[in-house]
């Protein structure tokens, strides 16, 4: 089910990578030279990650911006580009529900539905802490609504099993959304009036 | 999403949750395809991609620093820390190079000590924009590597209790948890341990590192269900050496306890000489060897272990050295010595310069598994055998005249050889002062006892001879000093100085006896001199309040009983303090009227007849004799006649159940409890509600089963003594809690209106009301009633 979409990167792309971690950045964020969202979107399709990428692409922007002088030629540009996006996503899957799911993608999504940001977010980071067949399963089976016996066919898998995993695989979401009093209710509340 | 499929899923959801859900599901479909969308993005904005950039810079120096803080901390850390220890030292070394290719390395300087480095990279970190709770956790981290373990709790505590304050996130509190246990088992106290992590079992589940330290925590307290269930067979980062001595004697748990031993990189503590409190162990003992035959040198041991350990010296259970061959066994293991009855042993050998016996045993009996690894051991041992340093000297207090009769008292009931001279020492205003004498007639004092204190402070009797200016008696060859201690143990109150003209040591079971009798003769010492500052401050006696009342009219009977009798009979029901009392009784008769011997006492609870009988032979040449008893008459008729006496007229003093004193019962619990917190370091608040509800029980098991269940409470909760604590430690003993003395007598609520006073003396109604469990009108309409009359007063003292 996943989409590779990882660009490739243009010849005398490396130039872009020389001076102070500032001047990268500056190079690298205007029109993602280094196709930076691109390998982020393939990198979370293709492990079954739910996080905000806008969010995710100025950390690793700002890793690369960072590590660009440390790079010598080895090993190859594209190789070591994956490598950086690889290590800024880790970064991303081990921090705060807040860098999971960032300001911009909270009020887009959760304030038209009324959810609260901060546990949603929550919710993703302990998802993406799950096995990876039970992330791909929710994904195959609840995000893109494919069949249960098929995706249970093709992964040789017995149905109870993948019951109990997709069933794991929703318990964070609904520990989010359990009714429960407090600071964050309240704003919701609030908002909802 | 197919409603369907969710129904499948979660059948018992209820709608509006299947509602909620499916809000969830859609924004996580938006937030997908929100990643795939590739046109029509506005690229990131410069401001917050720059923000992000310096916010990165931060955390990665911040976690370069955490990384040669864990490699310094490491690099100090014994093998047999409990503490989780963090990144390897290659991963420094990429911290160091990260920190070098910064703008600003901040290194610290060359010829900087170990602990002023760690100090340096704290600041950095701070600097660095590291929070308060970072720098809270970290210095946690340094007390414990670098202080002795009491000090790492408390560290740990202090910042565990803060962070949870201030909200803290729970993968801080996690880790600053597991160094709170960590360092209780340092401490040895798994069960302790245990009890913490049971306390916030949310958080041990999660987090692997402080699950582990659950699961070893429940196993070497021998809950080993709790444990299988913990511990995973994943393999530990390190295993510190006391696990891995367990699991060399436990194959069966190798595979749960799986992982490298840790690298001996620090050294195993020193400096403190083993005690049985430092090492939770219940006995501890040195058992002498060489070419003698085998003796005791020292021994400490719980008051149930101690008879254990004398019936197997006695039957000869003393093993020679040579038979000595292992360093530890566990229970059900056969043949190996364990003295204390079925214990875990460990034995380390020392040697013992001073003492003429060339090499001793150093052995410790556990109820639990958790043991001093073999480095450990050896390294307390070589403590033992180490000369002592000075210890600080202790701050003495000024002698008062009226002690001196107790200690003239004292010394005359001491039964000790006759070439041996024993001194009583008293702080006065020009330093220690010789208060009262026994033995034979010095031919020559020298005066200036300086150095008594200083090792009186050490607790331990050592020889003195060859130090001149320490012996009092310029005959004497070899002694030993004493100490009286106040009840903290930091203040010297007297010394006791035996001297002896022979050339060897002193008997030293003569000279632990002598402790004994001294350590038993500190509370009556403590009261005496209460009593006699009160009286020369006041110009009178000490007036004892209500809730004290019985031992005045006890005392007051003891005192008007003429001064030939010699039978004074104890009754009451066991645990109610009758010993306690008889012995301080004994005391006081003894100093009023001048008397050496204090009399026997003789407990005629249980004992068969036959042993009754000799009990009483044993004791007919003594001239005061004090029998404990409850109110079995014949028991005590056959005692009396077989003392050659009629069973006349011996002095009775009723000690009543606690129920019937219940206004003893706070200040029992919060004696108790302050107890328990000197010892234990802690600091556990206990509030009315509790003292309330632990008024209203009626105690059969009298102060013991008080006591008892106190130090149950303290292990379940250590910071608070809630009501419900209270009340599930009363039903696990089988006590369903009383929540209403709906029939109060007349001194149940005298005793309720005596504890709750206010501070001026006025009654406070509502409160004494909460301690019966009563209703404040109600206890309004009983004192209306009849409580006045009975002279209990509503209002005003």
């Amino acid at each position: 089910m996943s989409r590779d979409t990882r660009p490739t990167l243009a010849p005398g792309t490396a130039a872009l990578l020389h001076g102070s971690p500032s001047a990268v950045l500056a190079r690298i964020v205007p029109n993602d030279p280094l196709g930076l969202r691109a390998r982020i979107a393939a990198e979370c399709e293709g492990r079954a990650l739910l996080f905000d990428v806008e969010r995710a692409l100025l950390h690793v922007q700002a890793l690369v911006a960072l590590l660009a002088g440390r790079w010598r030629g080895e090993p190859a540009l594209e190789e070591w580009v994956t490598e950086r996006v690889k290590e800024g996503l880790e970064d991303v899957l081990q921090s705060e529900a807040s860098v999971v799911l960032g300001a911009g993608a909270a009020a887009r999504l959760c304030a038209p539905l009324e959810l609260d940001a901060a546990r949603l977010g929550g919710a993703c980071s302990n998802f993406n802490r799950l096995p990876e067949g039970a992330r791909r399963a929710f994904f195959a089976l609840v995000l893109e609504g494919a069949s249960p016996d098929g995706w249970a066919r093709r992964s040789g898998r017995p149905l109870g099993e993948l019951l109990r995993v997709l069933r794991r695989a929703l318990e964070p979401f609904r520990a989010a959304t359990s009714v429960r009093t407090g600071p964050a209710a309240a704003q919701v509340a609030e908002r909802r009036a | 999403v197919g409603e369907g499929l969710l129904t499948w899923l979660l059948p018992d959801v209820s709608p509006p949750e299947l509602e909620r859900l499916r809000k969830v599901i859609t924004a996580l479909r938006l937030l997908r395809d929100d990643a795939r969308r590739q046109e029509g993005r506005v690229a990131s904005p410069w401001p917050l991609a720059a923000v992000e950039l310096e916010r990165l810079v931060r955390d990665r120096r911040r976690r370069a620093i955490e990384s040669l803080l864990e490699a310094e901390l490491v690099a100090h850390s014994s093998a047999d820390s409990f503490l989780d220890l963090g990144a390897a030292q290659a991963d420094s070394l990429e911290a160091l190079r990260e920190l070098l290719e910064s703008p600003s390395p901040a290194l610290p300087a060359a010829g900087l000590s170990m602990r002023e480095r760690v100090e340096h990279w704290i600041s950095a970190g701070r600097d660095a924009g590291a929070s308060e709770r970072w720098v809270d956790y970290w210095r946690a981290r340094v007390r414990h590597v670098f202080g002795p373990p009491a000090a790492a709790e408390r560290g740990w505590r202090r910042a565990f209790l803060r962070a949870r304050g201030e909200a803290a996130g729970a993968a801080l509190l996690a880790r600053l948890l597991s160094g709170w246990v960590a360092a209780r088992l340092e401490r040895y106290q798994p069960l302790a341990a245990c009890a913490l992590c049971s306390g916030e079992e949310v958080l041990a589940r999660r987090d692997a590192g402080l699950r582990r330290l659950f699961g070893w925590s429940a196993l070497l307290s021998g809950q080993a269900a709790l444990a299988r269930e913990l511990l995973d067979s994943g393999e530990a980062p390190s295993v510190p050496r006391p696990i891995a001595e367990f699991r060399e004697s436990h194959p069966e748990w190798s595979a749960l306890l799986a992982g490298p031993v840790r690298l001996a990189r620090g050294a195993a503590q020193e400096g403190h000489a083993p005690s049985l409190r430092s090492l939770g162990a219940e006995l501890l003992i040195i058992v002498g060897g060489g070419p003698h035959a085998p003796r005791v040198v020292r021994m400490e041991a719980t008051t149930g272990v101690r008879a254990a350990v004398q019936r197997n010296v006695r039957a000869g259970r003393l093993l020679p050295s040579e038979a000595r061959l292992s360093s530890r066994a566990y229970r059900g293991k056969p043949g190996f010595d364990c003295l204390g009855g079925e214990r875990v042993v460990a034995v380390a050998r020392v040697a013992l310069p001073g003492c003429r016996l060339g090499e001793a045993w150093l052995q410790v009996e556990c109820a639990h598994a958790l043991l001093p690894s073999r480095a450990q051991l050896e390294a307390l041992a070589r403590t033992l055998s180490a000369p002592r340093p000075a210890g600080e000297r202790p701050e003495a207090v000024a002698a008062r005249a009226a002690a001196s009769a107790l200690a003239q008292g004292f010394l005359a009931g001491l039964d000790v050889p006759r070439e041996v001279r024993a001194t009583w020492l008293q702080p006065g205003e020009g330093g220690l002062e010789s208060m009262a004498e026994s033995g034979p007639a010095p031919a020559s004092t020298t005066s200036g006892p300086r150095g008594i204190v200083a090792r009186a402070a050490n607790g331990e009797p050592a020889r003195h001879a060859g130090e001149p200016q320490e012996v009092l008696w310029t005959e004497a060859s070899a002694g030993v000093a004493l100490p009286l201690l106040a009840r903290g143990g930091r203040r010297v109150l007297a010394v006791l100085v035996l001297e002896s003209r022979r050339k060897e040591v002193l008997d030293r079971i003569s000279v632990e006896a002598v402790a004994r009798r001294l350590s038993e003769h500190e509370r009556c010492w403590w009261w005496a001199a209460v009593r006699d500052e009160h009286r020369r401050q006041v110009g009178r006696e000490l007036h004892i309040d209500d809730r004290a009342r019985w031992w005045t009219c006890a005392e007051e009977r003891a005192l008007a009983a003429p001064e030939g009798q010699r039978v004074f009979l104890v009754t009451g029901p066991r645990g109610s303090g009758r010993c306690t009392l008889a012995r301080a009784l004994a005391f006081r008769l003894a100093g009023v009227h001048g008397q050496s011997s204090r009399g026997h006492i003789l407990r005629l609870d249980g004992l068969e007849p036959a042993r009754l009988l000799r009990s009483v032979e044993e004791a007919a040449d003594s001239s005061r004799l004090w029998l404990i008893a409850t109110r079995r008459r014949g028991e005590l008729e056959r005692a009396l006649e077989r003392l050659g006496r009629p069973p006349g007229d011996p002095v009775e003093i009723v000690v009543p159940p606690l129920s019937e004193r219940r206004a003893e019962i706070p200040g029992l619990v919060r004696g108790l409890v302050e107890e328990a917190q000197r010892r234990q370091r802690l600091r556990t608040s206990i509030p009315d509600e509790s003292l309330a509800l632990l008024f209203r029980q009626r105690w059969p098991g009298n102060v013991g089963e008080v006591r008892a269940l106190v130090e149950d409470l303290l292990v379940g909760a250590p910071l608070e003594i809630g009501a419900s604590c209270v009340r599930a430690a009363l039903e696990a003993r089988g006590h369903p809690p009383c929540e209403s003395l709906g029939a109060a007598s007349v001194d149940e609520i005298a005793a309720a209106m005596a504890v709750t006073r206010h501070r001026n003396g006025n009654a406070n109604l509502a409160r004494a009301a909460r301690y019966l469990g009563l209703a404040a009108e109600t206890l309004s309409a009983r004192l209306r009633q009849g409580g006045r009359a009975a002279g209990v007063s509503g209002a005003g003292s």
